[in-house]
């Protein structure tokens, strides 16, 4: 049964050792420690099938390492200092665009800092080079070291060395010599000197090997170095979140071009996605306002009968209006505009109505009393909402004043009709 | 199939953008029509249901007056009974407000979208008030009475009015009998 792994704990590890390459799965406990899983081994290292981006462990023949005091304890000013004496012992490959290199403060004093520098070699192979690899970083980074001494390997075909000084890695090297003979012990006992000599390397440090040693061979090495040899088992790898950045300068680029690559697709991918997102919410609003529509046509539909039942009833009393209405009964009209009619002055000769239409006619002693009895009509509250029209009064040969005025009523048909 | 050279995909990948902005372009522009259409048609729905929210509070005032015309409105058996009837009316309230008759015509009678209708034009002298209860008389909304004309002059002599009026009463006939104009 498949189980869940959590892949922020779990680091798949290719970890060269003898002449062959180990995959193995570590799982970070989170109090500290790790668990290691062996998973298989394999001679080509790009044929692990591993479930996470794995971390890739160069061979130490690939890599060069310098231990170096610099004048200095302000962390600001180490990295160019190392830097320029890596570039100084000509230990930086311009093979590529940048060199890869990385350091490690060891110890301080009071007034120098021991650091370790790391580069990658030119020689590292180029088909090693691949983006599905999470970081490049060397084994040691990933064993537990006796301290205060050398501990010696066989890695990817080559001898390998790693010396520990107060619990920390203070250097390491793949051996020239692959055989242990004369040669063999003076290389040991050169680097030793060296390392002796600049303060970073104890005087005769006891040597652990994790590869097997004929009785002769460790006897002999015993003898020649004047120191005790240990064999042990070599022990399990381990998490660890203290390793250095060796990545090749073809992968970083790499890298960024795809990550490049990947933010430009996501934002297209993102585009695309807000597009189709507006498109449906669009549709989504459309579809809305037709249900909406829908239902209001439904209520139309439903209430329609009844408007129209009531519409036609309204039709059939403004057709007989002039039956039933009585402020169009032409006597209402009569008396309306005998009312407002001043008691001298103001004599009606001519009144008509014919259908909606009302047309007066009268004479007046002067042409003022004609214009006010005219204005009062056209102000009567019987007369509200009437249409008027009428000319200036004017004077006839015996000197009274004549006026005319005609006026439509509200519920007159208009012409269109 | 054959490889496509580089320059072969570029276009490719430009043929096919373009038809995609084609496609999406006339997608979007029918949407954006469709909801135009939508717009119009929810337009108009609203304006039916306000107008039909307008008439629907108005419905017992309309109802209750179709109610009331179909039961007032008056019936005959044919325009002819209806002719006479009208005539013996005008002429009855004439004479009992001593009005002197000058002239009295029979009009032709006329179906309208609503009723059918029955007129007489009638031309009267009198004094004012003879005038004004004759007309308060002759108009009764309640059996479909219609002053369709009334027109009031001056004659010579004072205190006398010359009237003349076109009177109609519209009603339902059962059987329409054309009645020729005097």
């Amino acid at each position: 049964m498949a189980s869940r792994v959590d892949t922020a704990t779990v680091t798949d590890l290719v970890l060269p050792f003898n002449n062959s390459w180990e995959l193995w799965r570590l799982r970070d406990d989170r109090e500290g420690g790790s668990k290691a899983e062996y998973i298989s081994t394999v001679e080509d290292p790009s044929k692990f099938k591993a479930n996470t981006k794995p971390v890739f462990c160069i061979p130490l023949q690939y890599v060069n390492c310098l231990p170096l005091w610099i004048l200095t304890k302000d962390e600001k000013l180490m990295p160019d200092m190392v830097d320029l004496q890596m570039e100084n012992r000509g230990i930086l490959s311009f093979r590529d665009k940048a060199p890869v290199y990385d350091y490690k403060v060891i110890r301080q004093t009071d007034t120098k800092t021991l650091v370790m520098g790391v580069s990658l070699d030119d020689s590292f192979p180029a088909e090693w080079e691949a983006t599905s690899i999470n970081r490049y970083d060397v084994s040691v980074s990933h064993y537990r070291f006796p301290e205060d001494q050398w501990t010696i390997w066989k890695e990817w075909g080559k001898y390998v060395a790693v010396l520990n000084v107060g619990g920390s890695i203070v250097f390491f090297q793949a051996l020239s010599i692959q055989e242990i003979d004369e040669n063999f012990i003076s290389e040991l006992r050169c680097i030793n000197l060296q390392l002796f000599s600049e303060g970073v390397s104890l005087q005769n440090p006891p040597i652990t090997f994790w590869t097997d040693l004929t009785p002769d061979e460790k006897q002999f090495i015993e003898e020649a170095l004047k120191t005790t040899i240990i064999h042990a088992e070599r022990p399990q790898p381990h998490f660890s979140k203290d390793f250095f950045k060796l990545t090749p300068s073809n992968v970083s680029i790499q890298k960024a071009v795809g990550k490049r690559r990947q933010q430009i697709r996501n934002m297209g991918i993102g585009l695309v996605a807000m597009y189709a997102m507006a498109l449906a919410l669009l549709g989504g609003y459309l579809f809305m306002k037709n249900t909406e529509i829908n239902k209001m046509k439904t209520q139309v539909d439903q209430t329609m009968p009844i408007v129209d039942s009531i519409e036609d009833a309204s039709m059939q009393w403004s057709y007989m209006a002039l039956a039933l209405e009585p402020d169009l009964n032409p006597l209402y009209a009569l008396l309306s505009a005998t009312q407002v009619m001043p008691k001298e002055g103001v004599r009606m000769t001519f009144f008509q109505q014919k259908d909606f239409t009302l047309i007066i006619q009268g004479e007046a002693r002067n042409a003022p009393t004609a214009t006010a009895y005219v204005t009062q009509l056209k102000k009567a509250d019987s007369f509200s909402g009437y249409e008027w029209s009428d000319k200036p009064p004017s004077e006839l040969p015996n000197r009274t004043w004549r006026f005319n005025i005609t006026a439509k009523h509200p519920y007159a048909p208009t012409e269109e009709e | 199939m054959p490889q496509l050279k580089k320059s072969e995909k570029r276009l490719l990948i430009v043929f096919i953008g373009l038809i995609v902005v084609l496609v999406n372009i006339s997608v979007i522009e029918s949407m954006f029509a469709y909801n135009n259409k939508l717009e119009q048609r929810k337009s108009s729905y609203e304006l039916k249901l306000k107008k039909a929210d307008l008439w629907m509070k108005q419905k017992d005032y309309w109802l209750t007056r179709r109610a009331w015309i179909s039961e007032h409105k008056p019936e005959f058996e044919s325009s002819m009974d209806a002719t006479s009837r009208l005539w013996q009316f005008v002429e009855n309230r004439a004479n009992d407000n001593q009005l002197m008759i000058m002239s009295k015509t029979l009009r032709k009678s006329e179906q309208q979208t609503a009723y059918h209708e029955i007129s007489v034009d009638l031309k009267a002298t009198g004094s004012m008030e003879a005038i004004c209860k004759w007309a308060n008389d002759v108009s009764d909304p309640a059996s479909f009475y219609v002053f369709k004309e009334l027109t009031l002059k001056q004659t010579k002599e004072p205190n006398k009015l010359e009237v003349s009026a076109i009177i109609a009463q519209w009603c339902d006939v059962k059987d329409v009998i054309a009645v020729s104009e005097n």
